[in-house]
């Protein structure tokens, strides 16, 4: 027993600790935590932006959007600009959306879909999204352009 | 006696800490790949349609993955244990067994003709190689992105595999998907100073359409070994591992830790640790880290930072679909 601690003591002493090069932070969480505090904001990097085999959305502040919020509170705008989706004023994705349209749909609550100018793809798989609600439970929903 | 006595007591105490660990480690994983596995959605006819072309081709391509299967009821079985899905105008059709009593009596409350779609295991039969989905839950109302590209979770979360950007890190070694809209949460660690770490931040917490201001943030990084002091030190990856958490949050002691093989054939080392920043008086968050082997020549680690795991699904998709080059 004795010999198998003392054994066990060896091989820990022989082992040499793994150091990093550098005494620096490999990543400073309360800088980056700091990014993620209301108001934290940070510099967009241009470059390193490898795109994938598919489409990136845009970027573009939808600063030209009337605010849907200020009319009737039962009435819940969609817009499509391009392939941005807005909803409600904020811009958002597919996934989003269909969970904003769940958590928001109710008795007299009618949705509005907004072709500002959309990309058919997208005005077509949100107008899918629409229809399949509508099918399945109801929602109530008109087409603006 | 009282030696006998603490001896005896020595098996008691040890079950108990290890309880306590298991405990610990089981209540609060956020990041559980194989509790919260992702399924690619497929519409029957497509399924059957590859089945009859090339039945080995198909079931070795589509054997034990999982899916996300959505057509129409067009039998059910008396006591609920299958039910056969047809697809879009009537084409195709896909039996769903299961056997789980909940999932039956769910089964029970569709009608013949009713749209539905089911999560669940693609099976080959032994004998008569047919092929069927193992099921693991039903959607009474579907409201689906229905494209092959589509990726779901059990809660409904899903990810649009056809609208991503790629990001390689280490050489192109380690490569990871994220959706298009991320861009504008993504922040480059060594440009914006946050470290030495070749890799990206996103702050959750920051998506357009999302209001919550608990910070919330995903890494996805890349550990070179010229990082270390000496760089045959890799190999110890463990030891590595804990040098790095150590670096990031200042102690790796005691931190619960577990080997994962997952059902998609990757393989990481699972931390789970805590951190109080220093503006945060005493009010921590909690960390949890992966790390996938990249040979000898370095680590890929994603690194979850949260307090109440609102955004966890997309830190499933994003962990689903990081690739190491050479290890799947």
């Amino acid at each position: 027993m004795t010999a198998c601690l003392f054994a066990l003591l060896l091989v820990g002493w022989g082992e040499k600790k793994v150091e990093l090069l550098d005494s620096g932070k490999l990543i400073d969480l309360d800088k980056a935590i700091g990014y993620a505090r209301p108001g934290g904001a940070w510099e967009k990097s241009e470059g390193n932006q490898s795109e994938g085999s598919s489409q990136e959305v845009s970027s573009e502040k939808n600063d030209d959007k009337e605010d849907p919020d200020s009319g009737d509170s039962n009435v819940k705008y969609i817009y499509i600009k391009d392939e941005q989706i807005t909803y409600q004023g904020a811009r958002t994705s597919e996934t989003e959306l269909i969970k904003k349209i769940k958590q928001d749909n109710g008795e007299g609550i009618t949705f509005i879909l907004v072709d500002d100018w959309a990309e058919a793809h997208v005005y077509r798989r949100v107008l899918q999204i629409l229809d399949e609600a509508r099918e399945s439970y109801g929602l109530v929903f008109a087409k603006e352009q | 006696m009282r030696k006998k006595r603490i001896t005896a007591l020595l098996p008691v105490i040890c079950l108990g800490a290890l309880l306590c660990g298991f405990s610990f480690l089981n209540t609060v994983v956020a990041i559980d790949t194989e509790k919260n596995k992702v399924y690619k959605y497929a519409a029957v006819d497509s399924i059957e349609q590859e089945f009859a072309a090339d039945k080995e081709a198909a079931a070795a391509r589509y054997k034990d993955n999982y899916f996300l299967l959505s057509g129409k009821a067009k039998s059910i079985s008396p006591k609920g244990d299958s039910i056969t899905l047809s697809g879009g105008d009537g084409k195709g059709e896909i039996v769903c067994k299961c056997s789980d009593k909940n999932v039956r009596a769910d089964i029970l409350k569709y009608s013949v003709g009713d749209s539905a779609a089911v999560y669940g295991r693609l099976k080959v039969g032994a004998f008569d190689k047919e092929q069927y989905i193992q099921i693991e839950k039903t959607v009474k109302a579907p409201s689906l992105v229905k494209s092959s590209e589509t990726y779901y979770l059990l809660n409904g979360d899903s990810f649009d595999g056809s609208k991503t950007l790629t990001r390689t890190l280490g050489n192109g070694r380690v490569s990871y998907s994220i959706p298009g809209e991320w861009k504008d949460i993504e922040i480059n660690i060594t440009e914006q100073e946050l470290g030495m770490l070749e890799g990206y931040q996103y702050v959750l917490n920051k998506m357009p359409g999302r209001e919550s201001p608990e910070p919330e943030c995903v890494f996805v990084t890349y550990f070179d070994k010229k990082l270390l002091k000496n760089a045959s030190d890799i190999k110890k990856q463990e030891n590595v591992e804990k040098v790095i958490v150590e670096n990031i949050e200042g102690s790796s002691d005691n931190l619960p830790s577990k080997k994962v093989k997952t059902y998609y054939g990757s393989e990481y080392q699972y931390y789970l640790g805590k951190y109080t920043g220093a503006f945060d008086a005493g009010r921590g968050y909690r960390t949890e880290y992966i790390f996938q082997e990249d040979g000898e020549n370095g680590l890929a680690m994603v690194l979850y930072v949260y307090r109440d795991s609102n955004y966890l699904s997309d830190v499933v998709f994003l962990t689903r679909f990081l690739r190491v080059a050479g290890t799947d």
